[in-house]
């Protein structure tokens, strides 16, 4: 791992959020820790707009048999090392999903498919609170 | 403002509407009337374009009889909702499409064709939309007799214990 980019991922870490078929509460959850309330921009955490840019992936939603292949493929375009972050119940674990028709796996098991050595951070909650995001982010980036 | 209450709304409706028609006042705010599977395009017609209603959704529920699909319109100004509810029979689940009337109707119909069955006659573009592309066109999963068990060893998935 070089040392260089580690470096900045703890000054800064830029996230970039995939909605993998949730039901939008993470998501608005999420949005709520960038607006002025919690707003993380001021420890230097930014929404971006491409994987490209991002060193976190926030992932809300249990994974649908239709996104399963975008996912691994926005996974392998961030640039490595980077951080997977399961934002909710369905994320982490499939929640009230497991088991039906059109769920193909918890966030971790399909991006282990790809990337054995994948860094994951869970933040289970149904939605989890933006306290618990930015705690969980914090934890995440210490063990990089 | 003057509101339109239920009963009003029904009165005014029967103006418009000739048809067999039941109706059920479950509260101020909702009420739902039954209508044969023939009448759904009528009453499309005067509920949305005469009376000036809000589309908000349809659902499509598999019940005894066959499969039940409700149409629900907001009357946002009178502060109520109104559900038309419509059933289309287990061997022969066809219904008049309104999407010709109701323009919003059009993703909502291939959604219920797609997970329930029901063929929506009339209807521009009946093809599929949400569900996953492995899964076969006479595969309904929101049937009752949908078989998961059955399902998971024929398209290899993995099975819950």
């Amino acid at each position: 791992m070089p040392k260089l980019s580690t470096k900045w991922i703890k000054k800064s870490p830029w996230v970039y959020h995939v909605g993998t078929g949730g039901c939008n509460n993470c998501d608005i959850e999420i949005l709520d820790c960038l607006t002025p309330r919690f707003d993380v921009e001021r420890f230097g955490i930014k929404l971006v707009v491409s994987p490209r840019h991002a060193d976190v992936l926030l992932v809300s939603g249990p994974v649908t048999y239709h996104i399963k292949s975008r996912l691994q493929e926005v996974y392998q375009q961030v640039p490595k090392p980077c951080v997977v972050a399961c934002i909710g119940a369905c994320a982490c674990s499939m929640g009230i999903f497991k088991d039906a028709y059109s769920v193909a796996g918890p966030v971790d098991r399909v991006i282990k498919e790809i990337d054995p050595n994948a860094i994951f951070v869970y933040v289970p909650g149904c939605p989890p609170k933006p306290e618990t995001m930015i705690m969980a982010l914090v934890k995440a980036l210490q063990k990089i | 403002m003057n509101r339109m209450s239920i009963p009003e709304f029904i009165i005014e409706l029967k103006k418009g509407y000739s048809g067999p028609l039941e109706y059920q006042q479950r509260s101020e705010k909702r009420v739902y009337i039954r209508v044969p599977r023939e009448n759904i395009q009528d009453i499309a017609f005067v509920i949305f374009r005469k009376m000036g209603a809000k589309f908000s959704i349809a659902s499509g529920v598999d019940v005894q009889k066959g499969f039940e699909v409700l149409y629900h319109f907001t009357f946002d100004r009178d502060n109520f909702i109104c559900t038309v509810r419509t059933l289309a029979p287990r061997d022969d689940p066809k219904l008049d499409s309104i999407a010709s009337i109701v323009p919003g109707a059009l993703w909502i119909e291939r959604e219920i064709y797609e997970i329930l069955g029901v063929v929506f006659t009339g209807h521009p573009k009946l093809k599929r939309l949400v569900k996953a592309e492995f899964i076969g066109e006479h595969e309904f999963p929101f049937r009752k007799d949908f078989d998961q068990k059955k399902f998971k060893e024929k398209h290899k998935l993995p099975i819950p214990k």
